[in-house]
């Protein structure tokens, strides 16, 4: 073998020195116009003990700076996205096209398609329930047999659910006691910040402050607003605007979208199995009557979502919220709707908590925003499940987004951390999904179950738990470290990446328990995944709060 | 590094370059000094070395910065000492090697 050079001599070697006489150090020293101390100790620096010395205050400079560079990036609200530097359209980081697929995880169907049915909506059988108990039309006491309309047949299909219900409703109403005797002191800065954004963000006394809802118009004038009506409100052209092509109005729709405010945002063709039975707003009962029927001119869905706080968003249950999300989702909603009148086209926003005709997360599927996940939610690279969705509906014709394949769903199957953390226990722990939903193989979180937490719950509303949102691997910010492995894992063919992040996850954080999050009152800590932050801690700014708990978070 | 301001990260940025640059040439006249000699492949394998190190020591404070520090002192344990142990032996190999030819 050829004697190898070593890099002292590739250094010293003249045939690899600048010809300048400034910069050429190894010249005699007479030749220099610095002399002496270039190669003495004479008392004065020597250049070769600058460059010693310095070399090594540099590298403790540079562990030191990787450090605090490290620890600012984590810190810095800039990671948070959907809230950082980048709010209009840098959100949407992730490069989606080299893992766009025919179909998402889950979404191959294995029996028939069933349309779900207005009474599949929890919220809706829970609007049901309290409007009979109002109504005096029925009451706990008179018992599932007597439960009256398609609620009544729907419970007496599911007997154990209907149990559950009930316990809900009563833990519904001792939260509101307990809150109404003083608990809300501790909770005062999450719930002012949930009420504002509730009541001074998404709705005022005549119902939805943004976007309008038809539901609200029926009500107020007590006549039907069926879509061929309603979708086409604010249309003033005789003729809509006409594309070059749809390409071009993907790319100017989806760019209103982040400049209204979104974080992520997918097109797809309206698919009619998402679609509630006997549901459409501003028709009589909610539309409890529609049937099966789809406008015609549900062509095409623009879906999009933002997330919630991060801060709150990992100090669930008691000092976090949806409606920061809601709030934001809503404003895009409404005005992605209006521009789209605008250009002539018909246009329905679909908004958070419950203004829907459509089922969200199989349309953050088909559009290659997400995938699905054990939790029952719908996972995006960017987000996790931090995700708050809502969308238009509207007749223009775009060129559509495809579904992703990006391994989340994969990574599921390995880690179970939502539902070893979920108080109620209502996220499934099987290692693959076995439950089939309308048609279609997944994990099955148990509305009921989850909603008996939501109603047990320390928040203002006794709405929301979301500990599941928090604590899972994805639910991460936007720093370097989580990016590197956002991008890693779906590019690993043997799974080696994703078993060593599971690991780590699994290994070197300490977080609470299930049981932890509930209330005082169930035995719980009232535990949070991480601690609040400082400005929704009440004991911190405010008089007369005795801290009588302890946090028991990461922090 | 310094959130909200428009100049100060790019000029960290650019002094930690420059830092690196003195690194290296002051690791070869460290060398030069106790008369060693380190060929080219041997230093970029050490400051190869030197740098993931520092990725470990920022991806534990990015952790700490996240408020997950018991995660974050966790990862520096768990891979920075296998970096100590890595550069030790290379140290032991490229630089503190027996003189078998003279
Ligand atoms: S929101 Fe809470 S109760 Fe519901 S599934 Fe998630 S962790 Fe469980
Ligand atoms: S916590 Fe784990 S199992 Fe649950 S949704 Fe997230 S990645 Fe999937």
């Amino acid at each position: 073998m050829a004697k190898e050079k070593d890099a002292l001599d590739i250094i010293t070697d003249p045939e690899n020195m600048v010809k300048n006489k400034d910069l050429d150090f190894d010249e005699p020293a007479e030749e220099v116009h610095v002399k002496a101390s270039e190669n003495e100790e004479d008392g004065g620096i020597s250049r070769r003990n600058f460059l010693r010395w310095g070399s090594a205050a540099a590298a403790a400079a540079t562990v030191a700076g990787a450090g605090g560079a490290g620890f600012a990036i984590g810190r810095s609200d800039d990671a948070y996205t959907g809230y950082g530097r980048t709010y209009q359209g840098g959100d949407m980081f992730f490069n989606r096209e080299p893992f766009r697929t025919k179909t998402a995880a889950m979404m191959e169907p294995v029996s028939t398609v069933i349309r779900a049915d207005r009474t599949d909506f929890i919220f809706d059988r829970i609007k049901g329930i309290i409007g009979m108990i109002e109504k005096g039309e029925w009451n706990p006491g008179l018992g599932l047999d007597k439960m009256p309309g398609v609620i009544g047949d729907y419970y007496r299909k599911k007997p154990e659910d209907f149990k559950i219900m009930m316990d809900s409703l009563g833990k519904y109403a001792k939260s509101r006691e307990d809150w109404k005797n003083g608990k809300h002191l501790r909770y005062t800065l999450p719930a002012a910040y949930t009420e504002a954004l509730a009541h001074g963000g998404m709705y005022n006394r005549h119902g939805s402050t943004i976007p309008e809802d038809p539901d609200d118009v029926y009500m107020e004038t007590g006549e039907e607003q069926p879509p061929e009506k309603w979708d086409f409100r604010h249309v003033k052209r005789d003729k809509p605007m006409e594309f070059k092509s749809p390409k071009h109005a993907t790319k100017l729709i989806k760019r209103m979208a982040h400049l209204f405010g979104t974080s992520i945002v997918g097109i797809g063709k309206f698919d009619e199995r998402f679609m509630f039975t006997n549901k459409m707003r501003g028709m009589k009962d909610g539309g409890a009557h529609w049937g099966n029927k789809v406008p015609e001119h549900w062509k095409s869905i623009i879906i999009f979502g933002v997330p919630m706080y991060w801060d709150q968003t990992y100090a669930a249950i008691g000092y976090c919220t949806s409606y920061d999300a809601y709030f934001r989702s809503r404003v895009t909603a409404g005005l992605l709707e209006r521009f789209i009148h605008e250009l002539g086209y018909p246009a329905r926003a679909q908004f958070p908590g419950y203004h829907y005709e459509i089922m969200m997360e199989p349309f953050l599927l088909t559009t290659g925003l997400g995938e699905y996940s054990r939790s029952g939610m719908v996972m995006v690279p960017e987000l996790g499940c931090n995700v708050r969705p809502a969308a238009v509906v509207t007749n223009i014709e775009f060129e559509y987004d495809q579904p992703i394949d990006v391994k989340m769903a994969d990574f599921c199957l390995k880690c179970k951390i939502c539902a070893e953390t979920c108080p109620s226990g209502a996220i499934p722990t099987t290692d693959k999904p076995e439950t089939v939903v309308r048609g279609f193989k997944r994990w099955y979180l148990d509305q009921e179950k989850c909603y008996n937490q939501w109603a047990s719950g320390q928040t203002v509303d006794a709405l929301g738990c979301r500990v599941c949102m928090g604590v899972c691997p994805y639910t991460r910010k936007n720093t370097w470290i989580h990016s590197i492995s956002r991008e890693l894992e779906p590019r690993d063919p043997t799974g080696l990446v994703s078993s060593g992040l599971l690991a780590m996850q699994k290994n070197f954080f300490k977080y609470p328990e299930a049981q932890d999050f509930r209330s005082d009152w169930l035995g719980g800590t009232e535990a949070t995944y991480h601690n609040p932050p400082w400005y929704l801690r009440a004991e911190e700014v405010f008089k007369g709060i005795d801290k009588t708990w302890e946090y028991h978070g990461m922090e | 590094m310094f959130p909200g301001t428009t100049i100060l990260n790019y000029l960290f940025w650019m002094a930690i370059g420059m830092l690196q640059v003195l690194i290296v040439v002051g690791a070869y006249e460290w060398l030069k000094r106790y008369d060693k000699k380190v060929s080219w492949w041997q230093m970029v394998l050490m400051y190869g070395c030197f740098a993931s190190f520092c990725l470990t020591i920022a991806g534990g404070a990015t952790l700490s910065g996240e408020f997950e520090t018991r995660g974050g002192l966790f990862f520096i344990g768990f891979l920075g000492v296998p970096h100590i142990i890595v550069g030790a032996i290379m140290a032991r190999l490229f630089i503190f090697k027996k003189q078998l030819v003279k």
